[in-house]
């Protein structure tokens, strides 16, 4: 069964229950988090490296989280931002780099991972959601896989419901397109 | 009745998107999760530990201040220790192949350096 946030932060305001509570939380939000860092930078290594970061930023400001939002809309939006300035820091390294050591774009991170399964139409649909602008693509994501509903969209990105829904079927209509556009 | 911007009517609009399945593509190293687990409470552990105060390592008073002042001076004598005589000053020629003798003359004689 799993715990309840309001279980988790009252274990974690106790000193001597406060690891417990971190292990709690990081069995019930790892693999989401974990999951939606993944779909944004792709790269398995890169996720990793990222979802260590984000839980130990959980772990650090934790004694300060106030209730005045939830706890997984919290830790979401610790992960957005950690996923949004790796790709932005990401790109400014491809584009200063003279040479090929700069690193891989995603589009060659998905291209060359072993770790994806899917079939050829998924992995078009996966190159279409690239050509997408970041934050787009993470509408997309949260709506469109993640099931997220428009309200916690809105909660964790801290964007109008309405503009969230405009830039979902923006989205949707870019890739529609270009499917059907393609072989 | 139809809702307006339901969260479904983007299906009329994406037919072949709507055909793709929406299971997830991507995998993870054999089990990675089982020791992500281990690995993230490991860190929270770390984290928790005591850090050291900066009192605890000692420095001398303004040493950053003129940190930058003795990283440029042991630049520029690095920079001097590394010029070649070609670039640098020069000697006359067999200036060093006579140097023995004639040091060697003035410790042992005392006299003047023979010309040569």
């Amino acid at each position: 069964m799993q715990v309840e946030d309001f279980e988790i932060l009252e274990k974690f305001s106790r000193e001597s229950t406060r690891q417990e509570a971190f292990n709690l939380l990081i069995n019930k939000y790892q693999q989401k988090i974990y999951w939606h860092i993944r779909r944004l930078v792709i790269d398995h290594d890169d996720t990793d490296d990222l979802v260590q970061d984000v839980f130990i930023k959980v772990w650090k400001n934790l004694p300060n989280f106030r209730k005045d939002s939830q706890l997984f809309t919290w830790i979401y939006r610790i992960a957005t931002n950690e996923s949004i300035t790796f790709l932005n820091k990401k790109k400014l390294k491809n584009n200063i780099s003279l040479n090929d050591s700069g690193g891989r774009t995603l589009a060659e991170s998905l291209a060359d991972s072993p770790y994806f399964d899917g079939d050829k139409a998924q992995m078009k649909l996966q190159k279409a959601l690239l050509t997408l602008p970041d934050k787009q693509r993470l509408v997309f994501n949260m709506k469109y896989f993640e099931d997220l509903k428009y309200e916690e969209i809105s909660e964790i990105l801290g964007t109008s419901v309405g503009a969230l829904k405009a830039s979902f079927h923006i989205a949707v209509k870019k890739i529609e397109q270009i499917l059907s556009h393609s072989d | 009745m139809k809702t307006k911007n339901s969260d479904q009517d983007w299906l009329k609009d994406a037919p072949t998107l709507a055909k793709i399945s929406k299971e997830n593509p991507f995998t993870v190293p054999y089990a990675y999760f089982e020791s992500l687990n281990d690995d993230l409470k490991t860190l929270a552990t770390l984290q928790s530990l005591p850090l050291k105060n900066e009192e605890d390592y000692p420095f001398p008073l303004h040493y950053f201040k003129h940190l930058p002042e003795r990283i440029n001076d042991r630049s520029a004598i690095e920079a001097t220790r590394n010029l070649s005589p070609e670039t640098g000053f020069q000697v006359p020629d067999i200036y060093f192949d006579s140097l023995p003798e004639r040091i060697k003359c003035r410790i042992e004689r005392g006299k003047e350096i023979p010309s040569d």
